[in-house]
Formats: C-alpha cells, sequence, structure tokens
C-alpha cells in the first residue's frame, strides 16, 4: 500500500492525501511476519528498493521505479540462505553499488555481506 | 540486535545500530572501503566537531543521537538508542534543513511518530500523537519493523511549492496479514508512505 503525505510546513505536520492507493505487486517469496526491513532511494529517477526477509528464510527484495510494471514489482532473490531473525541493513553509495548487510540473532551471530555489482548479481560474502 | 541504514541524497549512506558487536563486525565488514573506520565506547555517544545533536532525555524514551561529516561523499548519522529497538525508528537526513527526518514505532500507542517536518538543525520529535501517522485503517502490527528513506525533489518544489523544495518520505511498515487490500486477496504486505 503507498499513501501520500504532505509537509504542511508551517506547523511540521505530515497532512494524508486522498486517492493515492498503489497495490504492491504480490509476485515473488511472502514476507516474514516479523522481518526486518530496508528500505532505499536509488538516487534521482531510480525508484525505490525494499529487502526483506520471505518466510523461508531468504532475502528477497521488491522495487519500485515510477512508469514501469505498475511501480512496484518483485525484483529478485538476493540470497537464498536463512536469515531467520536477522537484522537487514542496506545502503548505497552509487546508484549501482548497493551495500546489504544481514546480521543474526544475538545468540547465533553471523553476518552477511552483499553487494550487488553492474550486472545486477548479488556477490554475498560471509567476513569471518 | 538491530541494524538500520538509509541512503542520503547525496550518495552517503547512513547506518544505524546499538549493539557493541554489531557495531564492531558491521565496521569492520562493509564500511572500510567508504569511510575511514571509527570507533567510538560503548552507550556512548560520539561527539561530532563539525555539528551535534542530542534528542531527549525529554521524551518517554531516551534517543540519543549524533551525526557527523566524515567526507564530502559520506555523512554518517548515528544513533545510541535506550529502551528502543533499533528497528522501531528509522531516519534519514533532510540536508535542506541540515536535520534528520525521524519516525518511531511506539509499541505502547501504535503510533508511528516522527519528527516535525520543517525541523530546522535539530529534529523536533514531539513524541506524542499531535505528530503522528494516520495510518487507519492499515494500523501496523505490533512489534512491526519500519524503514525510512526519503528525497527532495527540486523540480517539483520549484513548479507546486513556490521556490521551496519538496520533500519526500518513504517509510516502510508491516500491516496485519488480514488487512484487505485494493485488487483483492489478504496477505502480508507493506505500507509506503511519501510526500
Amino acid at each position: 500500500m503507498e499513501e501520500i503525505f504532505s509537509c504542511d510546513l508551517a506547523s511540521g505536520l505530515y497532512v494524508p492525501q486522498s486517492g493515492q492507493q498503489f497495490r504492491i505487486n504480490d509476485r515473488g517469496p511472502v514476507p516474514r511476519t516479523q522481518t526486518d526491513l530496508s528500505a532505499l532511494l536509488l538516487g534521482k529517477g531510480g525508484g525505490y528498493q525494499v529487502f526483506y526477509e520471505a518466510v523461508n528464510g531468504s532475502i528477497s527484495s521488491l522495487r519500485y521505479k515510477s512508469g514501469e510494471r505498475d511501480g512496484w514489482f518483485y525484483s529478485g532473490l538476493v540470497d537464498p540462505h536463512q536469515h531467520e531473525n536477522s537484522s537487514l541493513a542496506a545502503g548505497f553509495a552509487y546508484t549501482d553499488n548497493i551495500h546489504l548487510v544481514s546480521c543474526g540473532s544475538e545468540d547465533d551471530f553471523s553476518t552477511v555481506v552483499g553487494s550487488q555489482r553492474k550486472d545486477k548479481v548479488w556477490d554475498i560474502r560471509m567476513p569471518s | 540486535m538491530s541494524l538500520l541504514a538509509a541512503s542520503s541524497p547525496r550518495g552517503g549512506m547512513l547506518l544505524f545500530g546499538h549493539a557493541n558487536k554489531v557495531r564492531k563486525r558491521l565496521f569492520s565488514s562493509c564500511t572500510a572501503s567508504l569511510v575511514p573506520l571509527i570507533s567510538f565506547p560503548p552507550r556512548s555517544f560520539f561527539i561530532a566537531p563539525a555539528n551535534y545533536l542530542l534528542f531527549g532525555p525529554g521524551t518517554p524514551h531516551r534517543i540519543m543521537a549524533a551525526h557527523a561529516t566524515f567526507s564530502s561523499a559520506c555523512l554518517w548519522l548515528l544513533f545510541i538508542l535506550h529502551s528502543v529497538g533499533a528497528s522501531q525508528i528509522a531516519s534519514f537526513v533532510n540536508e535542506h534543513y541540515n536535520a534528520p527526518q525521524v519516525i518511531r514505532y511506539d509499541p505502547d500507542t501504535k503510533l508511528i511518530m516522527y519528527s516535525l517536518c520543517n525541523s530546522n538543525g535539530t529534529p523536533v520529535f514531539p513524541a506524542n500523537s499531535s505528530a503522528a501517522f494516520d495510518t487507519k485503517p492499515y494500523t501496523p502490527i505490533v512489534g512491526t519493523h519500519i524503514s525510512l528513506t526519503g528525497y527532495i525533489d527540486e523540480e517539483k518544489g520549484t513548479l507546486f511549492v513556490s521556490h521551496r523544495h519538496r520533500f519526500g518520505y518513504y517509510m516502510l511498515t508491516i500491516v496485519p496479514e488480514t488487512a484487505v487490500f485494493p485488487g483483492g486477496g489478504r496477505r502480508h504486505c507493506g505500507r509506503n508512505l511519501f510526500l
């Protein structure tokens, strides 16, 4: 779901706008209810990318790009390995260089770092 | 253990965390190529030479924050959180006002509160229902994780808000699986808010 809020510069409050609801594409793995979320803004005109943990423990992502495939679409599997109850953090310095970090729980600590190459393939590493 | 990250409109990356182990592993594993490695004492806030922010302790859950500019290409914002799960707070830098835009999910009131969008320099965070998103009827589930990023649209700002930039905010939470969405079906889904 998507909803538009405008910033009232006088009061600093957000005012909801009507008639701006969009459907997120339901293709791709179903998100786990308690998944962590990480959203990226992919530069000017690049849209958004959202990372989440699926019910099978893998990490997938959704993309949004204005005017493309009805807005939101499933953009593919990032890492098929288990990430149950992990925390996700993603960021990018340039539009072709996205970094994703996943950390497991306190008891089962592990860190996975992923970087998306220019050919859109994810390079997943597990630092020692 | 929690981590958050968001992008800065100028290409920097913001990271949030409060578990010492995570900090060490995170910084040593993924930031070396982006910014100089930094270190700081646990459970305290980093005092930046150029800029400094502090929330609280006037809020029910004390939140402290500091941010620093380490290079022209990378702006870091570090949150040290007390009594607040890091995945229940999110932020990105509103560079026009030089202030972080902060949102926080309060499990007690089930509200997603925000800092005032016209905050200049230091963010103003009322931490009550006076500054909370109206999320009805898709109120987020208890324990939801939230994420936030945003943009400044100068072109639209010029067009629609005279001589002002237009700020965009994107927030995503998990809503109850029983929520009904346009197009039919009941499923897990995200909620996204932006200006």
